[in-house]
C-alpha cells in the first residue's frame, strides 16, 4: 500500500506519494519518480534558497564641505529642466549641459556631502569633439544632414556624482539544469531529457559598483559609459580638481541608489556561480537568496563630457567617459534610406538566391 | 547581451540560406512538349485486367467513371513527360518488400519493352496492409528520380490516401510524377526548361526579404549605444569567488521517441533491368 508524503513534485508541483512497489516517491500526475534521499536534500536546499534576500549597507559617512571649500563655488539652476549644477566663480556656466537652456545663479553652494574620491578628467574638450566625430562615422542609416550640420559648440565637462558600493555577498542559488541525449534503433529516434537540481552556495566580493546620484543625468547614459578605472585613476577629493569644470549636485541619496546596486549584485552573483555549473545542456536560475555582508558606501565624482544637440525637434544627448574616452549616445535614423535599402536589398538578395537556385537546379 | 542578439540573427541568416538550398528541387510548373509515347496503344491498353497498361485497380478503389478519367489523366501525363506513369492497387496485404516486388513484377510484365520510353514511375497501393510504394525504373539510363524526389512524391499523396480520397490522390500523383519526370534530362542532368520559376521566385522573395530585414536591423543597431547594464560583472573583486557548498542532484528524466520515416529506398538495381528503386511507407 502506498504511503502519502508531503513532498511536492519538482516537475509539476503535484503532491508526491510513496510507491512501495518501486520503493520511490512517485508523482500521480506526471509519473515522475524520485529517490527519497534526493527529495529530502532538495527540500533542505530549497528552504535556504527560498529565504528573502537581505541587503544591508552602511550609509555614506562622508564629511561635509567646509566653508573655505565652498566659498568660491556657485550653484546654477536650469530654468527649463530644473537641473542644478555647481561651478566655481570663474567657470561661470551659462547654459544647462543637459538641455542647453539658460541657467541662472541660484546662490552659494553649501550643505551637500563632500565627495570621498574624484577621478580627474584625463581627456580634454578636443578629445570629446573627436569622440563625437568618430561616433558619427560608419553609421549607414544616420541622416547625412545630421552628420554634416552637427555643430556642437557647447561641450561641457561635468563631474557627475556617483555612489560607490563595496560589499561581500553570501549567496545560495538553485539552478534547474538539463542534459539531452539522443539515440536511435531501427524503428525510433529517442531523446532523453534529464532534469537536475543544481545548488551552489558561496561568497563573492564587489568593489565600487557605481550608481549615478543625479536625476538629471540619464541612468542608462551613465551606465553605458562604464566602467571607470577607479584603481588606476581615483584620487582623494580636492576642490582643485574641479577648477574649470562643472559639477552636478546629487539629488538621489545613497539609500535610494542602493536598490540599483542590489539588482546588479544579485544578477552578477547568479551569473558568477553559474560559471561553476558545467556539463549541462541548459542551466537556468530557479531561485536564489543573496545577502550582502559589510556593505559600504562612498561618494565620488566621475568625469563626463556631455554634448547635446537637436535634430527634427528631438533632443540628442551624448556622453563621453572623461577618463577612458568611451563615447555613447543614441542617433537618429534616416527612415527613407532605411526603407529604400530594405527594398533594394530584398530585391537584390532574392535575385541572387533565385539565380543560385537556377544554377544548381 | 547585444552581441548574443547579433549572433542569433547571424545564425538565423545562415540557417535560412542553408534552408534555401536544401529544399528539394523536384516540383515543376512548366511542362515541355515531350515526345508522345504510344503507351496507350490498343495492345498495351488490353494487357491488364483493368484494360490498361498504366492503371491496374485490382483493389477496386475507383468508382464509376473514375477509372476511365484517371486513365486519360495518366495517359496525358505520360505523353507530356515521355515517361510511363503507372498506378497499381491491390488488396493482398503485402509487406514493404513484397509490395516492391509486386511493382517490379508489374513493370517487367506490362511496361518493359511495351513502350518506346524505358522510364517508368509506379505508385502501388495495398489497401489491406495500407502500404504505399513509389518505384522508378529506367534500365541503362541516367534519367531517374533521386531518393528525395521519390519520398516527396510518396508523401505528396499519403494524406489523401489516408483520408480515402483515392481518385484525388492518383490524379495528384499523375501531375506531380509528370512534372518530376520532365525535370530530368536523358543524361540525368536537370532540365533547365522545367525550372519552376513561380514557386522559386516566391521562395527567393520570402527568404530575400527576411535576410534584408535582418541585415537592416543589424545595421540600424549601430545607432543605439545607450542601455542599462544588466549586471555588475566589471566590479567583481578578482579571486573573491569561493563556493562553499554545492550539489548536483538528478531529479527525473523523460524519454520521447519518434517513429523513423518508413521509406525503404533501395537504390540501384538497374543492371538487371528488372527491379526499380523504391520509396515505401504506410498511409
Amino acid at each position: 500500500m502506498a504511503d502519502l508524503n508531503e513532498y511536492k513534485c519538482p516537475n509539476c508541483g503535484g503532491a508526491l506519494a510513496f510507491d512501495s512497489s518501486i520503493q520511490k516517491m512517485k508523482c500521480p500526475y506526471c509519473d515522475c519518480e524520485f529517490e527519497m534521499e534526493n527529495l529530502k536534500a532538495l527540500d533542505e536546499e530549497l528552504s535556504k534558497v527560498n529565504a528573502d534576500d537581505e541587503f544591508k549597507w552602511d550609509g555614506a559617512n562622508g564629511e561635509k564641505w567646509s566653508e573655505e571649500e565652498t566659498e568660491h563655488m556657485k550653484v546654477y539652476v536650469c530654468q527649463s529642466c530644473g537641473g542644478e549644477i555647481v561651478g566655481d566663480e570663474n567657470t561661470g556656466a551659462t547654459s544647462c549641459p543637459y538641455c542647453d537652456n539658460p541657467v541662472v545663479i541660484k546662490g552659494s553652494f553649501s550643505g551637500d556631502l563632500k565627495p570621498d574620491y574624484i577621478i580627474p578628467f584625463k581627456l580634454d574638450k578636443k578629445a570629446a569633439k573627436e569622440g563625437l566625430n568618430k561616433h558619427l562615422q560608419k553609421k549607414f542609416f544616420l541622416p547625412k544632414i545630421f552628420k554634416d550640420q552637427n555643430h556642437i559648440d557647447e561641450v561641457k565637462g561635468i563631474y557627475v556624482p556617483f555612489w560607490l558600493f563595496d560589499t561581500d555577498v553570501e549567496g545560495q542559488v538553485n539552478y534547474k539544469a538539463t542534459t539531452v541525449r539522443h539515440w536511435s534503433d531501427s524503428n525510433y529516434d529517442y531523446t532523453e531529457t534529464s532534469y537536475y537540481s543544481v545548488y551552489r552556495a558561496g561568497k563573492l566580493g564587489f568593489d565600487r559598483i557605481p550608481v549615478d546620484g543625479s536625476t538629471q543625468m540619464p541612468d542608462d547614459l551613465m551606465e553605458s559609459i562604464e566602467p571607470f578605472d577607479f584603481v588606476g585613476g581615483a584620487k582623494e577629493f580636492q576642490t582643485a580638481y574641479m577648477a574649470g569644470f562643472l559639477a552636478d549636485r546629487y539629488d538621489v541619496d545613497d539609500k535610494q541608489s542602493i536598490n540599483r546596486a542590489n539588482e546588479r549584485v544579485k544578477v552578477s552573483t547568479e551569473e558568477t556561480f553559474r560559471q561553476t555549473v558545467t556539463g549541462y545542456t541548459t542551466v537556468d536560475v530557479e531561485n536564489s537568496n543573496i545577502r550582502t555582508v559589510d556593505g559600504k558606501t562612498s561618494y565620488a565624482m566621475y568625469p563626463v563630457w556631455i554634448l547635446n544637440t537637436t535634430y527634427n525637434n528631438e533632443h540628442y544627448l551624448f556622453a563621453m567617459n572623461g577618463q577612458t574616452g568611451k563615447f555613447v549616445g543614441n542617433l537618429p535614423t534616416n527612415w527613407g534610406k532605411f526603407w529604400g535599402t530594405l527594398c533594394s536589398l530584398s530585391v537584390g538578395l532574392s535575385a541572387i538566391i533565385l539565380l543560385l537556385q537556377y544554377l544548381i537546379y | 547581451m547585444r552581441k548574443s542578439i547579433k549572433k542569433s540573427i547571424i545564425l538565423t541568416m545562415v540557417a535560412l540560406l542553408a534552408l534555401t538550398f536544401s529544399i528539394p528541387v523536384c516540383a515543376t510548373e512548366n511542362k515541355t512538349n515531350a515526345t508522345a509515347s504510344n503507351i496507350n496503344s490498343p495492345e498495351a491498353a488490353t494487357s491488364t485486367t483493368s484494360g490498361s497498361l498504366l492503371l491496374d485497380d485490382k483493389a477496386g478503389l475507383l468508382k464509376g467513371s473514375e477509372p476511365q478519367q484517371l486513365l486519360e489523366t495518366l495517359d496525358m501525363a505520360s505523353s507530356n513527360s515521355d515517361c510511363n506513369i503507372v498506378v497499381l492497387t491491390t488488396n493482398q496485404g503485402l509487406s514493404e518488400s513484397a509490395i516492391q516486388s509486386y511493382a517490379d513484377s508489374y513493370y517487367r510484365t506490362n511496361v518493359q519493352g511495351k513502350s518506346p520510353s524505358t522510364f517508368c514511375i509506379t505508385l502501388t497501393v495495398d489497401i489491406s496492409s495500407r502500404k504505399v510504394d513509389v518505384g522508378t525504373y529506367n534500365p541503362g539510363s541516367k534519367r531517374n528520380l533521386n531518393d528525395n524526389a521519390k519520398d516527396e512524391l510518396r508523401e505528396y499523396v499519403t494524406g489523401d490516401l489516408t483520408d480515402g480520397n483515392y481518385y484525388k490522390a492518383f490524379t495528384k500523383y499523375a501531375d506531380k510524377a509528370s512534372d518530376m519526370a520532365v525535370s530530368i534530362n536523358e543524361d540525368g542532368s536537370r532540365n533547365k526548361a522545367a525550372f519552376p520559376w513561380v514557386k522559386r521566385i516566391i521562395i527567393s522573395l520570402v527568404i530575400g526579404v527576411i535576410l534584408a530585414v535582418l541585415i537592416c536591423i543589424i545595421i540600424k543597431a549601430q545607432l543605439k549605444s545607450v542601455a542599462m547594464k544588466s549586471n555588475a560583472a566589471d566590479y567583481v573583486r578578482e579571486g573573491s569567488l569561493n563556493i562553499t557548498s554545492q550539489s548536483d542532484r538528478f531529479l527525473y528524466s523523460n524519454v520521447t521517441k519518434t517513429a523513423k520515416p518508413k521509406n525503404n529506398s533501395s537504390g540501384g538495381g538497374y543492371g538487371g533491368g528488372s527491379s526499380g528503386s523504391h520509396s515505401t511507407g504506410s498511409f
